[in-house]
């Protein structure tokens, strides 16, 4: 299955829906356990997208000379 | 040699006593009306000019003058609050003097008296009557509403080479502190006397605007009197039209020359040039660094704001899903609990029915077969016997019937009636094909037993 490209948008986009349904206990419990994991997903993929974004940020700013 | 001792000579002083008698006999003494621009003016103790006089542009006659301290007074009395409008460099005024002459110091005006009255002097009107051209031709504002570039390096330097002001220049940008570096391109040029308007203005024919972020047009020290080249009218139009910003550093703390005020960025001195120049790059570069500073902050920010969010969904997610189950586990319990003290109920209920049919069940069939069945059941026995007793008579009698039926069919009775039985070799014959002619049979009678031979066959047909 050729996936698109996750991007940081998308998979925020993404996590926010499944956390206001989980907020709003719209996700059923058959659902929950997929859902739960797909978060986490998600949130991981975010966290590494940032931390990794944050890195190239830094060093592209060291290299400027501040 | 002898010809040096036979030649006659005067010492520098008897010229110079001569010249002082000569003086001094021609004016004997008297003061007259001159008029007369000041081309230069340094007031110390005593005020010393610098007296000019020009036509067409061009100097005719300059001569050194002096106020005396004592003249002074007199005069700043007389001339009250225009003082400094009229003893300035650019002013012409008409003033009583009289002509000295020192050996040392050469020939002066001594100013005794200053005419109020004469307020602008020629080169002054000349120059306003430049900028109401440059006005009118729509120049004046023409180089300075060009934008500054927030960084000028490149740079058409118009000057005299060699002189004090290039040097000042030159060394001024090269030892910034901070390493800047500025391309440099010079285009000589006089910038004093009677020829530098021209010069200068071929000099900037040779700027290519495409190459430089701004012309430089500098000059050293030199005499006040020699500014009056900044106030050329075809100069000033030249540097008017010029596409990129001029700066200029030729003027003095006193005066303002038409090229300055028409110039994109006036200066006193080429060094205040070098410092706006360098001022600029330092400038650019700290705000450059502000940028990045304030970029990464916001992406800080940024990066802080989104973990943090993250952060909350990842404490969200431990959390929600579990209490979420408790609450569907404590639903499901409450649930099961309903359920089975419905269950319960149910099943006493059904409980009840159900002993209530057992006992019905165990109660009614036996009422029933006692009072219903039993009787019937008689009824139908009793029927039954009749019946039955009925059936048999019936069939005695048809035995009966029969018992003689048969007895009428016994051989021996309907042989005596004068039927009789044919045999072949022991077995009745129905059917004669099965004889032949020839063939013995057997013939009994109810009285005996015959046999024939066979002579026809005749088929029944």
């Amino acid at each position: 299955m050729a996936e698109e490209r996750m991007t940081y948008e998308k998979a925020y986009e993404e996590l926010e829906a499944i956390m206001q349904d989980l907020q709003a206990d719209k996700i059923s419990v058959d659902e929950l356990t997929a859902k739960v994991k797909r978060a986490a997903e998600l949130i991981t993929f975010c966290n590494d997208m940032l931390r990794s974004t944050e890195a190239e940020v830094n060093k592209i700013v060291k290299k400027l000379g501040l | 040699m002898n010809s040096m001792e036979e030649r006659r000579f005067f010492t520098l002083e008897q010229v110079c006593a001569s010249i002082k008698k000569r003086v001094e006999d021609a004016t004997r003494g008297r003061s007259f009306w001159v008029k007369a621009e000041i081309a230069g003016i340094n007031a110390q103790k005593h005020v010393y000019l610098d007296l000019a006089q020009h036509r067409e542009g061009a100097r005719v006659a300059v001569i050194r003058g002096i106020i005396w301290q004592h003249r002074m007074r007199g005069i700043r009395e007389s001339l009250g609050d225009e003082l400094q409008h009229i003893l300035k460099e650019g002013a012409e005024i008409l003033f009583l003097a009289t002509v000295q002459y020192s050996p040392l110091y050469g020939i002066s005006l001594h100013v005794e008296e200053v005419d109020l009255a004469y307020s602008l002097g020629e080169l002054e009107r000349r120059k306003k009557a430049t900028i109401d051209t440059l006005r009118a031709e729509g120049l004046f504002d023409l180089n300075r509403s060009l934008p500054e570039p927030l960084v000028i390096q490149r740079i058409a330097l118009i000057t005299s080479v060699g002189s004090a002001a290039y040097a000042d220049f030159m060394q001024h940008l090269k030892a910034n502190e901070y390493g800047y570096q500025f391309h440099v391109h010079v285009i000589p040029s006089s910038v004093q006397g009677d020829a530098a308007p021209l010069e200068l203005r071929n000099a900037l024919a040779k700027v290519d605007p495409k190459l430089f972020d701004a012309v430089v047009l500098i000059r050293g020290g030199g005499s006040k009197l020699d500014l009056e080249a900044f106030n050329d009218l075809d100069l000033c139009r030249a540097i008017a039209r010029m596409p990129i910003p001029v700066m200029t550093g030729i003027g003095h703390d006193v005066d303002v020359s038409v090229v300055d005020m028409i110039a994109k960025s006036p200066h006193k001195t080429p060094t205040a040039i070098a410092d706006h120049l360098i001022d600029k790059c330092l400038y650019f570069e700290t705000s450059l660094n502000g940028s990045l500073v304030s970029i990464q902050r916001i992406m800080a920010d940024s990066f802080s704001d989104r973990k943090e969010r993250l952060s909350t969904f990842s404490e969200m997610l431990r959390q929600r899903p579990r209490s979420y189950c408790q609450e569907q586990r404590g639903a499901l319990h409450m649930a099961v609990g309903q359920f089975a003290r419905g269950a319960t109920e149910q099943l006493q209920a059904l409980e009840k029915r159900l002993a209530q049919h057992a006992n019905a069940v165990s109660v009614l069939p036996l009422r029933r077969v006692k009072q219903v069945e039993e009787p019937k059941l008689r009824e139908l026995r009793l029927a039954l016997e009749q019946a039955s007793q009925r059936g048999l008579r019936t069939l005695i009698d048809r035995v009966h019937g029969m018992h003689d039926a048969i007895r009428l069919m016994d051989p021996n009775k309907v042989m005596a009636r004068g039927f009789s039985i044919t045999r072949k070799a022991g077995a009745p014959i129905t059917d004669p094909s099965v004889l032949q002619v020839g063939d013995t049979i057997e013939t009994t009678f109810a009285q005996g037993r015959a046999r024939s031979t066979i002579n026809t066959i005749e088929p029944n047909g």
